[in-house]
């Protein structure tokens, strides 16, 4: 029955091809579309745990703190937190912060800064996102990188010193010089306006004090949720046994946004699906139906030799699986074969909000062509049994005399 | 010519104020202070700041240069003393050691929630006119509007005691005439014999309401400075800074 339905396929070939084309194109788009959404995904996900870390600990009521006052982590504590972490082979990295906001400028001109402060020749998670367009990193202290947008309003060069005037710890005024050693963007117009850097130990200079604000804890890249909550866990009870005024949070509840964001793609993927069922549904139900209604005459001579009703259905419904097969098999060859060219063509955009163009990339995996592939299956499927139920209870005689 | 012009002057106040009933007791709290801004004029103040938590004193000295040049140098115990320049072309910070001052806005807090004019003083009378006057139970109160577009405080109003008839409390109010700090005058106290002053209590209404600043005058002499001294660049500053301290 296989054999006869593969060979019924090449029996009238446009229509055959045309339901190929449907099922290959909207397989295709929903491969393509999933296979950015998810890389998306992914890169948004790395970006938010290696700028937040994936557990960030602070000082206990700093994320409820409403006082003017900053509440900061203090040395006996840091030595507590390095202490855990250097007998914890899970957290691979990690970073000391402090941020802090002031006015950095000459006699000319000033402008309003926040920045933080990080410890150098590490990695830094609020350094994360931002590249340096013009001189160098931070190598020792009292130099400071600035943002793009704060470097257009004060038309600094590289070398030169400037004044950062901010308030410290005790909510007075402390003037420092800083020097300028480069340009950075974050890729955040936004923030490209108001960001600085500088090392950890001027970060405390400026405020005066020898406390940090947080440290982020990184782990292995591939670290599972389910192992970064459990580390989560570990650490605060280590916090609560020694008496530690600390708390944390992992990265997915300090990135919000991601989640936000996963949320109105997700809307528009399930809208771009739902637009795409109707069209394989519609299609495949009027091809089929067509199909059928012109195959009469063959479907009453194969019900005279002694054909079953259930036989007839079964052999239209293997008819419109083996159609699926092929479909599906260019979907798929074909999409990665457009992945290739695209990727290779390493096409940018600019997304909204940004000023750095991102890659126009494709995140292909055999695995997001499951979800397409089952949608478009059962599309097809429901589409073809109720033609198929139709043309397998056909009275025969009818069915012969029609003309 | 500086006659006709200062007998301009004296016409256009009497006539900005030639309705007002109780801008002699303004006048009154400017004449008993007897400081000239200018003249090389050293006020001395201490200023202390109760946040409810920390209780930061600091010390300034305003040197005034003339009506629209002064210099404040902040002393406290936690750092070094700073410099804070004040001309009519702006105001800058600057510190012993750095390389370049810092342009700064009038309006920026430098003591708790203190910025340049409440440190300075404020001209009620040179920056002022009336708007309006009104009487209540205990008090005179005068409503300014400031006639320059610079200044921190575009709308204030004047609370004067009825019966000794001297200046209670200050409102100071924003664009939209949003109060943003509260002025009260207390404890008028006589210095180097001719001098007579309040302790201002600043409290700040928008932010914190338990902040209170409060700014008491200690003396009042002379100090012959340059006027070139009074320019916002590191070598002028620097000497400044040096003689002033």
């Amino acid at each position: 029955m296989l054999t006869h339905s593969i060979k019924n396929i090449f029996r009238n070939k446009r229509r055959s091809l045309m339901i190929i084309f449907i099922l290959f194109f909207s397989i295709s788009v929903m491969f393509l579309t999933n296979s950015y959404l998810e890389g998306m995904y992914w890169a948004l996900k790395y970006g938010a745990k290696s700028s937040s870390g994936f557990i960030q600990v602070v000082s206990k009521g700093y994320w409820d703190n409403k006082d003017d006052e900053k509440k900061l982590i203090n040395i006996s504590e840091l030595e507590r937190i390095e202490e855990y972490i250097s007998n914890n082979n899970k957290i691979v990295s990690f970073n000391k912060e402090l941020s802090f906001q002031g006015l950095l400028g000459d006699s000319r001109n000033s402008t309003v800064i926040s920045g933080v402060g990080v410890e150098t020749g590490k990695y830094n998670g609020a350094l994360s996102s931002a590249s340096i367009i013009d001189g160098r990193t931070l190598l020792k202290n009292d130099e400071v990188i600035i943002a793009k947008g704060v470097n257009s309003r004060l038309s600094s060069d590289d070398g030169d010193w400037l004044t950062y005037l901010g308030q410290t710890i005790r909510g007075s005024f402390n003037p420092v010089n800083l020097n300028v050693v480069g340009v950075m963007t974050t890729g955040i117009e936004e923030t490209d306006k108001y960001f600085a850097a500088t090392t950890l130990e001027t970060a405390q200079n400026l405020l005066l004090t020898d406390k940090i604000e947080r440290v982020l804890l990184f782990m292995s890249s591939d670290a599972e949720d389910s192992v970064i909550i459990e580390e989560n866990e570990k650490i605060n009870e280590y916090f609560k046994k020694h008496n530690l005024e600390l708390e944390t949070r992992t990265w997915s509840e300090l990135s919000m946004f991601y989640y936000d964001l996963k949320k109105f793609y997700d809307m528009i993927f399930r809208f771009v699906i739902i637009i795409i069922i109707a069209l394989v549904f519609l299609s495949t139900t009027e091809i089929v139906s067509m199909t059928f209604f012109e195959r009469f005459r063959e479907i009453g001579t194969l019900r005279s030799i002694g054909t079953t009703k259930m036989q007839i259905f079964t052999l239209l419904i293997l008819e419109i699986m083996a159609l699926f097969i092929l479909g599906l098999g260019s979907g798929v060859g074909i999409t990665v074969f457009v992945e290739k060219i695209i990727n290779n063509l390493q096409l940018q955009w600019i997304p909204p909000g940004s000023s750095q163009a991102v890659p126009f990339y494709f995140f292909i995996k055999l695995k997001y062509a499951i979800l397409p592939g089952i949608i478009t299956f059962l599309a097809a499927l429901f589409a073809t049994v109720l033609p198929a139920l139709k043309a397998s209870r056909l009275n025969v005689v009818e069915v012969l005399n029609y003309d | 010519m500086i006659k006709k012009v200062f007998l301009l002057i004296c016409l256009l106040s009497s006539y900005i104020f030639a309705d007002s009933l109780y801008i002699k007791y303004i006048e009154e709290f400017y004449n008993n202070q007897n400081i000239n801004m200018g003249d090389n004029l050293v006020l001395s103040q201490i200023i202390t700041v109760n946040s409810g938590k920390n209780n930061d004193i600091s010390i300034s000295n305003v040197y005034s240069m003339d009506n629209n040049t002064s210099a404040v140098v902040l002393k406290n115990e936690y750092q070094e003393d700073q410099l804070l320049l004040f001309t009519n072309g702006g105001s800058w910070m600057y510190k012993e050691g750095l390389r370049k001052p810092i342009k700064i806005s009038n309006s920026l807090s430098i003591i708790g929630s203190l910025n340049i004019s409440d440190i300075l003083g404020l001209k009620l009378l040179d920056d002022y006119i009336v708007d309006s006057e009104r009487v209540s139970e205990q008090s005179y109160i005068i409503d300014l509007e400031s006639i320059k577009d610079e200044l921190s405080y575009p709308f204030i109003s004047v609370v004067i005691d009825k019966d000794e008839k001297i200046l209670k409390k200050l409102i100071l109010m924003g664009e939209g005439k949003r109060p943003v700090k509260e002025v009260v005058f207390s404890e008028y106290k006589v210095v180097n014999k001719k001098h007579k002053f309040p302790v201002w209590e600043i409290r700040d209404l928008i932010f914190n309401n338990s902040t209170i600043s409060t700014i008491e005058y200690m003396s009042v002499s002379t100090h012959k400075l340059k006027k070139s001294l009074f320019q916002p660049n590191r070598q002028a500053l620097s000497t400044l800074y040096r003689l002033t301290n």
